[in-house]
């Protein structure tokens, strides 16, 4: 790639950047920190100060130390074992693990509900009463779910982190007298370290920012649904602004650490390893624990999504007092499909994450073109840019094109004219911004996955083209582009599939029916009395079934390398 | 501190039925610093990695000194060992990664912090001390690698192709560097590398391996000058093979009749008339004739086909009697042409005489 070409492809990144991310935070940070134009840390100390926004934080801050601690409580000896040992049925059952993945746990609330509720299956099962599980463990609940949903990716994370040590590190360790668990605290568990770290980051700030499982759960005091219940006062109060502007602090010193403290060390760490890794037979006893433990796991992950399919086939209001639906039924889903407002929301999300792919694809390229294939010295910025959605968390993001929306929509050129509202103003069309915050929150995975291409393409394929008289446009279509296909493939498939199930941005985006994402519709769904929620867990069940095959897809295409897209 | 090495009949047998070692005996002697040699593939880091525990052998026996150790976990047993990679731990310092082992023999601070000095200045890295191994070049992450394995005393060193991740000047300094230390600290060494060199060079003695079985055990001059088979002839330095019978015998002296003539050899091995041998003629060891009729033994009328010039030497392929022959003619200075005829002569004693397998 040329200089000029590289300088014009940057600037246009870093102008596409600009808007579409640092306006929306900047329009935050302003907005909690500048009142009437003046500098002001009144506000965003009130949120301290004023006890039920203190409330809130600390406790979407506990529930995210919670769930981070018991991910890696779950991931990390899963992925031990899986890096150790031999043991039956070891492709299946890692690939299940990863299951959770594709199930959000807000639709896994649903199901949660029903088997925890006052008059669930669970006291049902074990002939409790009327025992209050949800309102006694209410954070807990949040806590589990959102664990059961996000260990996958502390857990795929601390797989590459062990795949990346060189066994020599380990056999350099016992061949000096140390071994067992002493050896893993000593060497194993330091040298994994940057990639343990990377993963609890992403797996922190996503559950600090959770908002769907929350609501779902009805846990009103936490960060996140305060922001959300704030909505309606974001042209006039400064506190919305300020209370976001503290969780994007949060998330974003965070990610800065994580960088700081792993990001030189991460690279040097990586030594070519001198013996290939060598998984062990496990004993008589292993043989049957170890994959008996991945089962349970597994089992355990589910089962609030089983909760969801058995509720959306069972007859509204059959599934009480009972452990299993007293009558089955596949109604919920002939209303659900046949109902113009899910219909119209599939449609919706379809459209919604198809544009938001195809940005990302354009996007995607041109940045991974510039970071792999260019000697531009500053490339490295946009590298870091475009991982930087992943430490801003999606509430963060929604709520700050919901600010710019909120302004441009009062702005007097853009008011009076029915075209540019139907563009900048969610009120009357969220499509624009929606598919911007599809984009950008999803963009890491797909620069990811094409960069991971690139480098393993040798550059000299790509000379040899243009030595036999190939345009550099001709070598991009023809040579460049089909060799990463499989990375570009997956990259599309995990954006779209993300960009389906996508909640926060849905739940705060979308203020018109006419063009709620089957998110926002299986939440209001949810809120209905009667039959609502069957219908919403019957759309659940139709849209984890579609993501699940999605990711399958995806995973076949990547085969091992899956857990580099889920890194930082 | 220096204890034998004594392997049993070993056999590692991989899946897929790969024998990656395969009946292997040796009788390492204490003190001694002894080369595993071979092509890859031929089962010498599998054989070290068996004497560390890292291996465990489907047959046979390792024993260190007097105690066996074959099914000992290794971290029991007091080997210390210079990985490929070096192997150093990023996230310890260059003292705490040469502390580590002390540590685990939990030795107190002061004697530990003693011994890490006293390592360190055996390998001339006192400077490094606090320093991340990131921060090292490779040749000074090598003598690292070194001074941990050593500070232990372990009862012998391994080490696996300690030099291959170095540039070629470093490794020529690096193999004279390896031999000081080990003989300094008078500890039995077992060396697995695929450079023929650097064994010749600093071994005491050495085995050649291939497909998992020892071909020769003997020192460097041994190996070099009397191989037992073809495969050692080949392996060390280069050969021309040529096969004959023996048609003439007088104490050492055969008479040999090739399909390019009668060649005299001299041998200590003893050869009957009538047998099948190959011998085994060094390119070094064939020398130019005088163009005059001369008594030289093994003259023979030959046509030069090709010439490569190295500087150091000179590498021609010759024909003679329709079959070809390397001859290398060291510090050149008149050069052969290609066409040009002349004859060239070797000394009985410079063929080896090898007994052809059965």
């Amino acid at each position: 790639m040329t200089h000029t070409k590289a300088r014009m492809i940057f600037s246009l990144c870093l102008t596409i950047f600009a808007i579409c991310f640092l306006w929306p935070v900047l329009r935050i940070v302003g907005g909690g920190y500048f009142v009437d134009g003046r500098f002001t840390l009144q506000y965003v100390l009130g949120v301290f100060r004023n006890p039920v926004y203190a409330a809130g934080l600390r406790n979407s801050l506990l529930i995210a130390i919670g769930t981070t601690s018991l991910t890696i409580l779950i991931g990390l000896p899963l992925a031990w074992l899986q890096t150790r040992y031999d043991f039956a049925g070891k492709r299946l059952l890692s690939g299940l693990l990863l299951l959770p993945m594709v199930l959000p746990p807000f639709v896994g609330a649903i199901g949660f509900q029903q088997m925890f509720g006052q008059y669930g299956a669970i006291n049902t099962l074990f002939n409790l009463g009327p025992v209050d599980w949800l309102g006694r463990g209410r954070y807990l609940g949040v806590v589990l779910l959102q664990s059961l949903a996000l260990y996958p990716i502390l857990y795929l994370n601390a797989v590459a982190a062990l795949a990346n040590i060189d066994p020599a590190m380990e056999e350099a360790a016992a061949n000096l007298g140390c071994s067992g668990f002493r050896r893993f605290r000593k060497i194993t568990l330091p040298l994994m370290m940057p990639g343990l770290f990377a993963g609890g980051t992403i797996i922190f700030i996503a559950a600090f920012t959770e908002l769907g499982t929350p609501l779902i759960m009805n846990v009103n005091r936490t960060a996140s649904v305060q922001v959300f219940d704030a909505l309606k006062e974001i042209a006039v109060s400064p506190f919305p602004y300020a209370l976001v502007s503290v969780m994007l602090l949060c998330s974003v010193a965070l990610y800065t650490l994580s960088k700081v403290i792993f990001g030189r060390h991460a690279a040097a760490m990586q030594n070519k390893a001198s013996t290939g890794a060598v998984a062990h037979h496990p004993g008589i006893l292993g043989t049957i624990c170890i994959p008996a433990l991945f089962v349970g796991v597994i089992a355990i992950a589910i089962l609030p999504h089983a909760g969801v399919v058995l509720t959306s086939f069972s007859a509204p209001g059959s599934w009480y007092r009972s452990v299993l639906p007293d009558v089955f039924t596949g109604g919920n889903y002939i209303e659900a499909l046949g109902h113009e407002m899910t219909l119209r929301s599939i449609r919706n999300s379809l459209l919604f994450s198809s544009l938001a792919v195809l940005f990302n694809i354009g996007f995607g390229l041109a940045i991974a073109l510039v970071v792999v294939r260019s000697s531009l010295k500053s490339r490295w910025l946009l590298d870091a840019l475009s991982m930087i959605p992943l430490a801003v968390p999606g509430l963060v993001m929604a709520f700050g094109y919901l600010a710019i929306s909120s302004t441009l929509s009062n702005h007097p050129t853009i008011a009076q004219s029915p075209t540019l509202l139907m563009l900048f103003d969610v009120r009357v069309n969220p499509t624009f911004f929606l598919v911007l915050a599809y984009a950008v929150r999803r963009l890491p995975y797909m620069v990811r996955s094409i960069v991971a291409g690139l480098q393993q393409t040798s550059v000299s394929l790509e000379e040899s083209a243009a030595n036999l008289g190939a345009s550099p446009r001709t070598v991009l279509r023809k040579i460049t582009i089909p060799l990463i296909t499989a990375n570009i493939i997956a990259g599309t498939m995990l954006a779209f599939a993300f960009s389906m199930l996508e909640v926060s941005d849905s739940l705060m985006l979308a203020q018109r029916a006419d063009y709620y994402p089957i998110t926002k519709t299986i939440y209001e769904l949810f809120q209905l009395i009667g039959s609502g929620t069957y219908i919403a867990a019957a759309l659940g069940v139709w849209a984890m079934a579609f993501l699940a095959a999605t990711i399958l897809g995806c995973s076949l295409l990547l085969g091992k390398k899956m857990g580099a897209i889920f890194r930082i | 501190m220096a204890e034998s090495v004594t392997i049993q009949n070993l056999q590692k047998i991989f899946p897929g039925n790969v024998r990656a070692v395969d009946g292997v005996s040796l009788e390492i002697r204490a003190g001694e610093l002894f080369f595993l040699l071979g092509p890859s593939g031929c089962g010498k880091t599998t054989l070290l990695r068996a004497i560390a525990g890292f291996v465990t052998p489907d047959q046979g026996t390792i024993c260190i000194g007097e105690r066996e150790i074959t099914r000992l976990p290794a971290h029991k047993r007091d080997t210390g060992m210079v990985f490929q990679s070096y192997a150093l731990w990023p996230h310890l310092t260059i003292r705490q990664n040469v502390a580590f082992g002390l540590e685990m023999r939990r030795l107190n601070k002061t004697e530990i912090a003693k011994a890490v000095d006293a390592a360190l200045e055996r390998v001339q890295m006192q400077e490094k001390a606090d320093t991340k191994p990131n921060e090292l070049s490779g040749g000074q992450q090598q003598r690292i690698a070194l001074a941990r394995a050593l500070v232990i005393e372990p009862k012998c060193l391994l080490l696996d192709e300690p030099l291959s991740n170095l540039d070629a000047k470093l490794r020529l300094d690096m193999r004279q560097e390896i031999r000081r230390i080990c003989k300094s600290a008078g500890i039995t060494a077992i060396y697995v590398t695929h450079d023929q060199k650097e064994a010749l060079s600093i071994a005491d003695r050495m085995a050649i391996l291939a497909h998992g079985r020892v071909q020769q055990v003997g020192t460097p001059r041994e190996i070099y000058r009397h191989p037992t088979s073809p495969f050692v002839a080949g392996f060390i330095g280069e050969s021309n093979f040529i096969g004959g019978i023996v048609k003439n015998r007088q104490k050492n002296h055969l008479r040999i009749e090739t399909p390019i003539g009668i060649l005299e050899a001299a041998t200590d091995q003893s050869y009957t008339v009538g047998d099948n041998v190959t011998l085994s003629i060094r390119p070094e060891a064939v020398h130019k004739a005088d163009a005059e009729a001369s008594a030289a033994p093994n003259r023979l009328p030959a046509t030069c086909r090709q010439v490569v010039y190295l500087g150091e030497s000179a590498q021609y392929l010759m024909e003679i009697g329709g079959t070809y022959w390397k001859r290398h003619d060291w510090n050149p200075d008149d050069m052969d042409r290609v066409g040009e005829e002349e004859f060239i002569t070797i000394a009985p004693r410079d063929i080896i005489v090898l007994q052809d397998p059965a």
